[in-house]
């Protein structure tokens, strides 16, 4: 069967164990990744946007578990379920066709270390057979297309790096054997405006020189719209809207993106027209009954506070979680 | 009472702040965190004051708000130097100036319940009185939180971040303040509630009359905090390189770093991001900062990344002047006559 998506996520539900109970951080999620596409996940903080990328790599903390789903990625033109393939096997898709990058990396290299020496030790930790220079000429290059001075930066400690060529050069490490999906939990979050727009560019770049699929987590509704051609909406742990970006800021569906998108402090558009939300997010640990908006929903029915609505589907790409949209 | 006969509340004269912490080649040189700060601040006004981090804000604003002294220059409250106050006078003019810090988990104490975060100082303030119950359920519902009650005898864990910035800010206006400087309120809390806190900022200005100062790294929050008659201070490694109103900084501003400040905010609206985008090289110079290459800056502080940046830039620091007569709008910058009229004016 042919298909263009590179990865299917179906109802993936994961939670995590508290003393309290258990945390629904991941509800029901469904998403899916056009081959060379960017997709953006926007959620406000602990909404469970990580949730979703730790649980499709499985690499969720020891609390954590997947109560649900599959996550289908395409190999050779055949769909492998990463929920139900063997440790082995999910340790070399990782780095090697899927890799990901955390959040809050900014810390994550060693300061003891020259940045070369990450990119050595992770060739020796995967077992791959590459000769020193070879480490090198390829790190310089990949370094050279996020922007940097490849050459020096691999001579460098990382406390010589500023936060941004850090975060670069964390990128550029985790593109080393070539991978085929990129995860970026936050990649922009921790930085300066200027030093953001930077990246931003530099991974529109890389995605276009690549051809790379990629999905990247983002609290910032701009940042995701600048960047990316997809967008998912998560709100309390649910997948709230997905669709192109074009539509999905341009004609918001769901009344909590509507919402998001008014309340924008932008320094473009009119002042007068934002509009703040009322109320506040919901705890994960004991989430509203029905639609986990509704108790901030300005066009609530009698029906949200009793039943979960379904994702809707609205057109091809677009589709929403709000009785609103019940045929 | 300034000449246009508006009263300011506060103002810094020549104020520096000296660290002895970079090294460079083996020597420790003086840092200025904050260099020649000159600013009147405006009984009524909405003051905003951004920049990126390490610009100096919250260097600023504590020294503004008394909490740390200046290396060099003078603070002055109600027009009267601080430093040379009586003890007994500070101490009285001390609850008129309030600072919320930008994390409000470190300035509330977790093992008072809400009632008592509110009651106690209330009670300090105005003694003991009857109708507390009724004074700390006002001040609650004065910052939305409701129902009030609900909420005495709970603990401060039982708040969102923004819940607990709603706090902060009721705490600081028990002592009827004349003016509040708030350090990044809302970079800590969720993105759907941050428009309602700066909201809630407007109003309390709009109804009391209080002085307020915003600080934030975010220009468009800046820019609702300030409309309607307010102003934005823009910061670049400890000076002030323009200030004005909104409708000047935003929509008509000179200073090559504000505009790239804006150019780099991100939107929503794919297009402008595009324009923006490839607008910005225009404004910003974008090449990697090692901090040695920094630290031999002597002129403006921007030159560095400057496009327009002359050799007088190298050597010369800027000082703000007017850009119009009337001394709304100031920038600091010595090639005032090379910056190209502004391209995205009538944008939105
Ligand atoms: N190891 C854990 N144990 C318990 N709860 C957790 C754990 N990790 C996350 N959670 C909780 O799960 C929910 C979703 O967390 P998640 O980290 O996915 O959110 P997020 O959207 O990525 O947030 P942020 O923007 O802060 O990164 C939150 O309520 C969070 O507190
Ligand atoms: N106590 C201190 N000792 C040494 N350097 C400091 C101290 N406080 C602030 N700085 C430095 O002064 C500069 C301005 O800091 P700050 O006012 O906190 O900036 P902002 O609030 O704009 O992020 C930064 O480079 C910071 O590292
Ligand atoms: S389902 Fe109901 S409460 Fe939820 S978003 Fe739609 S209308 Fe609002
Ligand atoms: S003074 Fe010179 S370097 Fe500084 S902003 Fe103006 S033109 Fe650029
Ligand atoms: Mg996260
Ligand atoms: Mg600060």
């Amino acid at each position: 069967m042919s298909d263009s998506k590179i990865l299917k996520i179906e109802n993936l539900s994961a939670i995590y164990l508290v003393r309290e109970g258990s945390i629904k951080a991941s509800v029901d999620i469904n998403l899916e990744m056009e081959e060379g596409s960017i997709t953006a996940i926007v959620g406000e903080s602990a909404s469970g946007k990580s949730t979703i990328l730790e649980a499709m790599t499985r690499s969720l903390p020891p609390n954590g578990r997947i109560i649900g789903g599959n996550v289908f990625y395409r190999r050779d033109g055949n769909y492998v379920n990463i929920m139900e393939i063997e440790e082995e096997e999910l340790r070399k898709l990782r780095w090697s066709e899927i890799a990901l990058v955390p959040q809050a990396v900014q810390n994550a290299l060693n300061p003891t270390m020259r940045v070369f020496d990450h990119f050595m030790d992770t060739v020796v930790d995967h077992g791959v057979e590459w000769s020193t220079k070879k480490v090198w000429d390829r790190a310089s290059k990949l370094l050279d297309m996020m922007g940097l001075d490849g050459n020096r930066v691999l001579r460098s400690f990382p406390h010589e790096l500023s936060g941004g060529m850090r975060q670069r050069t964390l990128i550029a490490l985790s593109l080393l054997f070539d991978p085929k999906v990129l995860i970026l939990d936050e990649p922009t979050s921790a930085l300066d405006v200027l030093t953001q727009a930077r990246l931003i560019r530099v991974l529109d770049e890389v995605h276009r020189e690549l051809k790379i699929t990629m999905i990247f987590v983002t609290h910032d509704l701009p940042v995701a719209a600048e960047l990316s051609d997809y967008m998912g909406v998560i709100y309390g742990g649910n997948l709230m809207e997905r669709g192109k970006t074009e539509d999905i800021i341009g004609d918001p569906k769901h009344p909590y993106t509507q919402a998001l998108v008014a309340s924008l402090m932008s320094v473009v558009g009119d002042v007068e027209k934002i509009k703040p939300i009322p109320g506040e997010p919901p705890s994960l640990l004991n989430p509203p009954n029905g639609c986990v908006f509704h108790p901030r929903c300005p066009f609530r029915m009698d029906k949200c506070s009793v039943e979960t609505p379904p994702l809707f589907k609205l057109s091809e790409n677009h589709y929403v979680r709000c009785w609103l949209y019940e045929k | 009472m300034k000449s246009d006969g508006s009263d300011v509340v506060m103002s810094l004269k020549n104020v520096s702040k000296i660290f002895v912490k970079r090294k460079f080649l083996r020597r420790s040189i003086p840092f200025y965190a904050l260099e020649n700060i000159n600013l009147d601040i405006e009984k009524g006004e909405r003051l905003s004051i951004i920049g990126e981090s390490g610009s100096g804000k919250t260097t600023l604003a504590r020294i503004a708000s008394g909490l740390d002294k200046p290396s060099e220059g003078s603070v002055f409250w109600f027009g009267r130097e601080i430093t040379k106050l009586k003890t007994k006078k500070f101490k009285e003019l001390r609850p008129k100036v309030q600072y919320i810090h930008q994390n409000p988990y470190a300035s509330i104490n977790p093992s008072r319940t809400i009632f008592s975060v509110l009651a106690d100082p209330l009670k300090r303030y105005e003694g003991e009185v009857d109708s507390i119950e009724k004074k700390v359920a006002d001040l609650l519902r004065s910052v939305g939180i409701v129902p009030p009650e609900f909420f005495f005898n709970k603990y401060p864990r039982h708040l969102s971040g923004g819940g607990l910035q709603r706090l902060a800010i009721a705490r600081a206006m028990i002592p009827k303040p004349e003016i509040i400087l708030a350090d990044e309120i809302v970079s800590m809390i969720d993105m759907s509630f941050r428009a309602a806190i700066v909201k809630l900022l407007i109003e309390l200005n709009e109804k009391t009359g209080i002085t307020i100062v915003m600080i934030s790294h975010d220009i468009g929050v800046a820019r609702y905090f300030s409309h309607g008659g307010g102003r934005i201070a823009v910061m670049l490694r400890g000076r002030i390189v323009e200030i004005g109103p909104p409708d000047a900084i935003v929509d008509n501003p000179i200073h090559p770093y504000t505009r790239a400040l804006i150019l780099a905010s991100p939107v929503a609206n794919k297009r402008l991001a595009l324009k923006k985008r490839e607008l910005l090289p225009k404004y910003n110079i974008q090449k990697e900062v090692w901090e040695s290459e920094i630290m031999k800056m002597k002129g403006c502080r921007y030159a560095f990344f400057c496009p327009f940046a002359s050799e007088k830039c190298q050597e010369e620091k800027p000082e703000l002047t007017d850009v119009e007569k009337d001394g709304k709008h100031k920038v600091a910058c010595h090639m005032i006559e090379e910056i190209p009229a502004w391209e995205l004016e009538s944008v939105g």
